[in-house]
């Protein structure tokens, strides 16, 4: 359980917007008064969780392994193009992990045009994800050790991700609940542990976007402890293993 | 599930035994690699065992090369758990018989998260 306290949520707002609404009960006036995107936005960001780690949930990347990505990529062997969304892509390292998962396991994929985008709501989360660098703390989550000294390089106190990786990831600011920014149509969506944070009433625009933006042939994944269909009719259920996926209906 | 912690620090070994007695794991300690390779000798049922590298008389470089070339507890998993975090050290310690590298300091989810892979946690 996550306590935010009035103090830790102040020290996270923007310095000048501190000053302008000094203490929380003035800064939630403001924003009813004001009504700034910016400042809705920075609100969103200081209370948006960003905890992420390389392979968050194995038995996801253990799913796409062995069933979606090889069905993904028989589907795309004429086009030999493949587009992958990490939704609430956080500070990259789901992103940079199926980039790995793609290197160690389908060197087929060598000469294809693969894509990795990753969004999130955070400016500074995606910042710190195009960097590629990371602390020792974070290459110690999840991260087997044999992967670590293939797929990046010591770089001082910090470890950067392989050019090559790099080079197949993207990142851009984006905000699950409004209109997306220009973004192609996607084989597989992303979209792991976000949904428990945001608002019940946003979940099915969310949804809809999400949709939207997916191939007809395309995979959704949801983090382990959620679902889709409670709130759509637009993703059919499929059992993969320990987890689940969604495939979008196509007669929605 | 039984586990061998090897590290010189007695504070580190208290706080790798904490972690791991939470999970149920029986542990046993030795303070240096000639030490934890005695015990191995006169021991039998380790599934793992935590090792330091930099300790006195025996590294846990040469520990774990020496225990694997005597093919001592074959089915026992080796994890080093180190302040080392050089590539290097990392490529050396898996060539000559590791399992796995944690780097400390670590979270116990980081532990966690670890064990996991190799098999030793949920």
């Amino acid at each position: 359980m996550i306590v935010l306290r009035k103090t830790d949520l102040l020290g996270e707002l923007m310095p000048a917007q501190r000053e302008r609404a000094p203490g929380l009960d003035a800064y939630v006036g403001t924003l009813r008064i004001d009504g700034a995107v910016h400042l809705h936005r920075s609100m969103a960001e200081a209370t948006s969780l960003h905890e992420t780690s390389f392979f968050r949930e194995r038995e996801t990347f253990d799913l796409l392994r062995d069933t979606i990505l090889p069905r993904l990529i028989a589907n795309n062997a004429a086009q030999r193009r493949l587009r992958i969304w990490s939704a609430a892509a956080s500070t990259g390292q789901e992103a940079y992990s199926v980039a790995m998962l793609l290197r160690e396991h389908f060197a087929e994929l060598a000469d294809w045009d693969v894509r990795i985008i990753g969004t999130d709501l955070s400016r500074e989360a995606i910042e710190y994800a195009r960097r590629g660098c990371y602390r020792r703390l974070e290459v110690n989550r999840g991260l087997p050790a044999r992967m670590l000294v293939k797929h990046l390089a010591r770089e001082g106190d910090e470890w950067q991700i392989d050019p090559g990786l790099r080079s197949m990831c993207e990142f851009t600011q984006a905000d699950l609940c409004a209109p997306v920014p220009e973004l192609p149509r996607f084989d597989l969506v992303l979209l792991r542990n976000v949904l428990l944070q945001l608002p019940q009433r946003e979940v099915g625009g969310v949804f809809t976007r999400v949709y939207g933006q997916m191939n007809p042939n395309g995979v959704l994944i949801l983090g382990s402890a959620e679902q889709a269909e409670d709130w759509t009719g637009l993703f059919h259920t499929q059992p993969g293993g320990r987890c689940w996926y969604y495939r979008p209906r196509t007669d929605a | 599930m039984k586990a061998l912690i090897v590290d010189d620090s007695r504070f580190m070994r208290a706080h790798l035994r904490q972690l791991l007695e939470r999970m149920g794991v029986e542990c046993s300690e030795a303070g240096d690699g000639h030490d934890a390779l005695e015990r191995l000798r006169a021991e039998e049922g380790f599934d793992f065992m935590l090792l330091d590298v930099n300790m006195p008389r025996m590294n846990g470089l040469e520990c774990v090369k020496t225990l694997r070339k005597a093919k001592l507890h074959p089915a026992m998993k080796v994890m080093m758990v180190t302040t080392e975090s050089d590539n290097w050290c990392i490529e050396t310690s898996l060539t000559d018989g590791a399992d796995e590298f944690l780097m400390k300091p670590f979270t116990p989810e980081s532990l966690h998260e670890k064990l996991a892979m190799l098999g030793l946690a949920a």
